[in-house]
């Protein structure tokens, strides 16, 4: 019985498969509109995916604390003396400072961002030219020296200070997404230029394993008790920066999916009403299949596996035209939802990637759509007696 | 013999309550038996293919009942309908209404498709079928491929695929030709002496003389039954 049953389901599976086939020119017309709803959707949530697994990257590979001043509440400047009392606490590897700033480069507002010489050497496989080593030097994002044609060499200042001349060293490459707009230096270039030799806007601890917490609470400790003249702290670990991009990538790909739902209802609607989608001659195939002894439900899951065919299809090529967009278009039109600043066409690399989970959504996402248009109708024409369907 | 068929006082009207009301059966109230060869014969618009589908229960009476075998279906669910027609009867319609698409064979078998019957026994079984009636060289060809008479006896062969006791064929002679329909006609003899019970409508003057019993309609009503297997037993 259940190896007749097995049989059953897979007879309908051919029986669907075939009959898409023998429509093919309706088969492919509906996989085509719907790769067309689903293109847009696959490539942003590719794009977010991409965008929210390079921060994450980020953010794993960075510091386990950030330590600034607590200023009014919100985060001020913090002197490098300190990173001695820090490096010397239990559970510290090392400490390291930096400045992040923003200033103009010509018109267009750029990040200024100033650190150790150990973390700017470990930039170098990003980097087209060389780090900057000698004082003055700078690292410049990859967008700004295409719209300024910032060569390796060129010197130039800056607005907020410019008595303070720059080299550039080189060139962020494209690959750095982060690294579009800014502008990197040495810490003390960067003290120099805002002005505030002796401070970092953030301390960066490095702890050993499992030893953060205790760190975290270790830095309270000392800042709330007055033990040392530290003052009073703004301490962020990695967890809840971690928490603020899942929450932060979370909304963005949430506001799209709803616009892109919006659109796409309206889409599938006028879809509908524009194409005359009941099909006279497939009523009258269901009126047939059930005057030869086909049940309801046989019909019903036939009509169901053919969609599961056609969502299979479009999500298939809807991932594979979304691969060829990105890769070969740099996601152009789509990426600007999700990349600040970016044009029509991106002049930096776009990172995607795909999940199986998305996947997943894809297909769920597609049958409903297809199920919509189909299914109901399908059970309510069933319904009717064959030789009214026929007729 | 026993009652295969009975109607009472059957009525199927269209458009009920408007003032474009069809009445397209009315009151007809018959018996059919058992391995009997039944013509239903009348004029375009006489009510042939509605009592046809009334019987074959692909269509729903407004009025009356039918019995099947002794059991009213006329209340039956869908899915009790649904477990008649695959078992019990075999449609041939007008127009055919095979898949365009698909292969003689595939046509024919397309009935054991939700059967769990795998794809070799359903070539055996519909292969067997078209030899019988004279297609095993036409297999693989689609509808489009065939003659009107060839299209018809893959339509046949299609309701003949469950082995069902009643064969009904709506207006066999009006899509083939002459000597089509002297086949049709030696298959159908052929089909009743197996057993079946064959029922045809038709306006067509040649089955006057074929048949055990025939029903004559117009306009929706049972104008009168006649026997030409047993000429001079004519009653009104």
């Amino acid at each position: 019985m259940a190896h007749s049953q097995a049989l059953k389901h897979k007879n309908l599976l051919f029986a669907a498969l075939a009959d898409l086939l023998r429509r093919r020119v309706r088969s492919l017309v509906v996989t085509l509109c719907l790769t067309a709803i689903l293109f847009p959707l696959v490539t942003a949530l590719a794009i977010s995916e991409g965008l929210r697994f390079q921060a994450e990257i980020a953010v794993r590979e960075g510091a386990d604390l950030y330590v600034s001043a607590d200023q009014y509440g919100g985060s001020g400047a913090i002197s490098v003396t300190f990173i001695e009392k820090l490096s010397a606490l239990q559970g510290v590897s090392r400490v390291t400072a930096r400045v992040i700033g923003r200033t103009y480069f010509a018109n267009r507002v750029v990040a200024v961002v100033g650190i150790d010489r150990q973390s700017l050497l470990a930039l170098k496989p990003l980097v087209r030219g060389t780090p900057p080593d000698a004082p003055g030097e700078v690292l410049v994002g990859q967008s700004i020296a295409e719209e300024f044609a910032v060569e390796p060499g060129i010197r130039f200042t800056l607005a907020s200070n410019n008595r303070k001349v720059f080299k550039s060293a080189g060139t962020l490459s494209r690959t750095c997404l982060w690294g579009s707009d800014v502008l990197i230096m040495h810490l003390e270039d960067a003290n120099e230029f805002f002005r505030i030799n002796g401070y970092a806007t953030q301390l960066l601890l490095y702890t050993s394993p499992q030893s953060t917490p205790h760190v975290k609470e270790s830095l309270y400790d000392l800042s709330n008790q007055g033990r040392t003249p530290l003052p009073p702290l703004q301490i962020e670990d990695r967890s809840r920066i971690q928490e603020r991009l899942q929450r932060g990538y979370g909304y963005m790909g949430g506001i799209f999916i709803v616009l892109f739902i919006i659109g796409a209802a309206l889409g599938i609607s006028a879809f509908f009403v524009t194409s005359g989608f009941g099909l006279k001659e497939l009523d009258k195939e269901i009126g047939v299949l059930k005057a030869v002894g086909w049940r309801t439900w046989e019909v019903l899951e036939k009509v169901a596996l053919e969609n599961l065919l056609i969502s299979l299809a479009a999500v298939s090529v809807s991932i594979l035209l979304s691969m060829v967009w990105i890769k070969g278009l740099n996601g152009i039109l789509i990426a600007q939802f999700y990349v600040a600043e970016v044009g029509l066409i991106a002049d930096v690399d776009i990172p995607s990637r795909y999940l199986p989970s998305h996947a997943v959504f894809y297909l769920v996402l597609a049958l409903g759509v297809t199920l919509i248009g189909s299914l109901f109708s399908t059970w309510k024409k069933a319904r009717i007696t064959p030789s009214e369907l026929m007729r | 013999m026993d009652s295969i068929i009975k109607t009472e006082n059957l009525s199927k009207w269209y458009n009920v309550g408007r003032t474009d009301e069809v009445r397209a059966v009315e009151n007809i109230s018959l018996e059919i038996l058992q391995n009997q060869g039944v013509v239903l014969y009348g004029p375009s618009g006489s009510g042939k293919t509605t009592l046809l589908s009334l019987m074959g229960t692909i269509d729903r009476p407004t009025a009356g009942k039918i019995f099947l075998q002794g059991r009213d279906v006329t209340q039956f669910s869908d899915l009790e309908l649904s477990r008649i027609r695959r078992e019990m009867i075999g449609f041939v319609f007008q127009s055919f209404n095979l898949f365009s698409g698909l292969s003689a064979w595939e046509n024919v078998s397309y009935p054991l498709v939700p059967m769990g019957v795998n794809t070799s026994e359903r070539f055996e079984r519909a292969k067997t079928l078209l030899e019988r009636l004279g297609l095993g060289d036409r297999l693989h060809h689609s509808p489009e491929e065939l003659s009107g008479g060839e299209q018809q006896r893959v339509a046949i062969a299609r309701a003949l695929i469950n082995n069902p006791q009643i064969l009904i064929a709506d207006e066999p002679t009006s899509n083939i030709d002459a000597d089509s329909i002297e086949r049709l006609l030696e298959i159908l003899a052929e089909l009743k002496t197996e057993g079946k019970t064959i029922i045809v409508s038709s306006h067509d003057p040649i089955f006057k003389s074929h048949g055990d019993v025939l029903f004559s309609l117009d306009r929706g009503r049972l104008e009168g039954i006649s026997y030409p297997s047993n000429e001079g037993k004519e009653k009104e």
